[in-house]
């Protein structure tokens, strides 16, 4: 007994200085020091979602194509929880997508099918009875930007249950797959154009992958490691030397000017671009992983 | 035996904090829903919110994307400490990072034994930060909006001030973490001011 209580006290004991050194400038920082100079491990990465990628398409003049979109037949096919969570980003992205063209017709079998995913994956607040209610009467109605809004309260209702319940696998699941068929649907609307609001918008997910692979490796599981892994290749194109990089920098001036009705505008630095080959290998891989993941294989 | 007996209380303040921060961290996890919205204005809530338990006197870094002729809102809240409304310190930065040439010399001895200078240029990044907006110059003003010309990573450093004689852990397990909302809610970019 004595030994037991011994072995319990040093347990505790070396738990004990393990959480107070896990900050470690904390530990050595002593100085007074003014609130934004605090040494922090408190660092978190946020991957905005395909909602908001198609919000800022929203008045683009984006093409809509359905065969840029999963069948929703497919969804009986996922019989695992990894490929069920995939999917349900999947078809998030599509849903997004959908409405934010106000695609009505469209609109309503993918709230169905997330439904069923979502009841699988036990998330069922992510698409309840009263958005469902909600869902029929701007259908009726055919308000488009309210069908938008209930999309993204959708996305908002499963990742908020999932991190109460500390779901981050699954979480972490449908966070990558509404990436991966985000990304699909951009690269698939036009050809490459050099400088177009969609090539921008395609260059623009080397940040969004960038905290994708953050927020993502904080995560074990393995069927997230494998998808992750293949990630890596995509990671790469982003990440090609291109002639651009050997001029001298192209950045403009850092500056923060307020507009006549208040409202801040951040400007300079350097833009996001894509070259012809960066868009065909993009495409060719995306489309790839993307394969894998609707085909469950 | 008898000198054990204390053990289990040892043991019970010991995990005490580790305890706290993760009960804490779970009656947290939902308090950006709280915050109050700008719904009435257009703006849509964002995924990129965060809630979290934080410790008074801590600062915590949020990492956004913010997409090009956005128009994005920042506020923070904590509705179980409502002594705090008003006390918070935020800042959004970005980090720059520049390519520039570098350029360096040196002798060398050629051939034939002579002295000469060769002249290298090197690409080099540096990376600094800039602070684009700070609340304790706008009057500790608790909420922002801002666009952006471009798509941009930018860093929200959030700090929860000590509190004054008041007791942090209301609404919280007895410790002193408040639960804090960090609500980010964005819509289309507007052009001129007539939609305000």
């Amino acid at each position: 007994m004595k030994n037991l209580y011994s072995k319990l006290f040093t347990t505790l004991l070396a738990l004990f200085l393990a959480s107070c050194s896990s900050n470690p400038d904390e530990a050595v920082n002593n100085e007074e020091v003014k609130p934004a100079e605090i040494a922090t491990n408190n660092i978190f990465y946020q991957v905005p979602t395909p909602n908001e990628l198609f919000a800022v398409l929203k008045n683009s003049n984006v093409a809509y194509n359905r065969e840029n979109l999963s069948d929703v037949a497919n969804a009986s096919n996922y019989l695992t929880k990894g490929s069920k969570a995939l999917n349900f980003g999947v078809y998030t992205a599509d849903l997004a997508y959908v409405t934010s063209l106000g695609k009505m017709d469209d609109a309503s079998k993918f709230f169905e099918t997330i439904r069923s995913l979502s009841k699988d994956l036990k998330i069922e607040n992510a698409v309840d009875e009263v958005i469902m209610k909600r869902l029929q009467t701007n259908l009726e109605s055919s308000n488009a930007d309210s069908l938008f809004y209930l999309s993204n309260e959708t996305y908002y209702n499963a990742y908020s249950y999932l991190e109460e319940n500390n779901r981050r696998d699954v979480l972490a699941l449908i966070v990558v797959g509404g990436w991966i068929e985000g990304l699909n649907i951009i690269l698939n609307l036009e050809p490459y154009s050099e400088n177009s609001e969609i090539c921008q918008r395609i260059a623009d997910q080397k940040l969004t992958l960038e905290n994708l692979l953050i927020f993502t490796s904080t995560i074990e599981n393995e069927q997230l490691s494998e998808i992750v892994g293949d990630l890596s290749g995509i990671e790469e194109v982003f990440n090609y030397v291109t002639e651009d990089d050997n001029k001298s920098s192209d950045s403009t001036e850092i500056t923060s000017t307020k507009s006549a009705d208040g409202v801040m505008m951040f400007g300079g630095g350097e833009s996001n671009t894509i070259t012809e080959k960066q868009f065909d290998d993009l495409r060719s891989l995306v489309l790839d992983l993307r394969t894998l993941i609707i085909e469950a294989k | 035996m008898k000198k054990f007996k204390f053990l289990p209380v040892v043991a019970i303040m010991l995990l005490a904090p580790v305890i706290d921060y993760a009960q804490s961290q779970k009656e947290c996890y939902n308090t950006v829903s709280f915050c109050p919205t700008q719904k009435k204005m257009g703006f849509t809530r964002n995924m990129q919110s965060l809630s979290g338990a934080f410790e008074q006197g801590d600062t915590s870094i949020v990492q956004i994307i913010v997409y090009k002729n956005m128009e994005y809102r920042i506020s923070i809240c904590s509705p179980s400490n409502p002594e705090l409304t008003g006390q918070f310190q935020f800042k959004i930065a970005e980090d720059i990072t520049k390519g520039v040439w570098k350029e360096s010399t040196k002798t060398v001895t050629d051939e034939d034994g002579k002295e000469k200078t060769e002249t290298s240029r090197k690409r080099i990044y540096e990376t600094t930060e800039v602070v684009r907006y700070d609340n304790s110059s706008d009057e500790m003003s608790q909420d922002f909006i801002f666009q952006s010309n471009q798509t941009r990573k930018l860093k929200v450093k959030v700090y929860v001030p000590e509190s004054t004689g008041g007791d942090m852990s209301s609404g919280m397990s007895g410790s002193s973490y408040a639960c804090v909302g960090l609500l980010v809610e964005h819509q289309p970019g507007v052009v001129s001011g007539f939609n305000r």
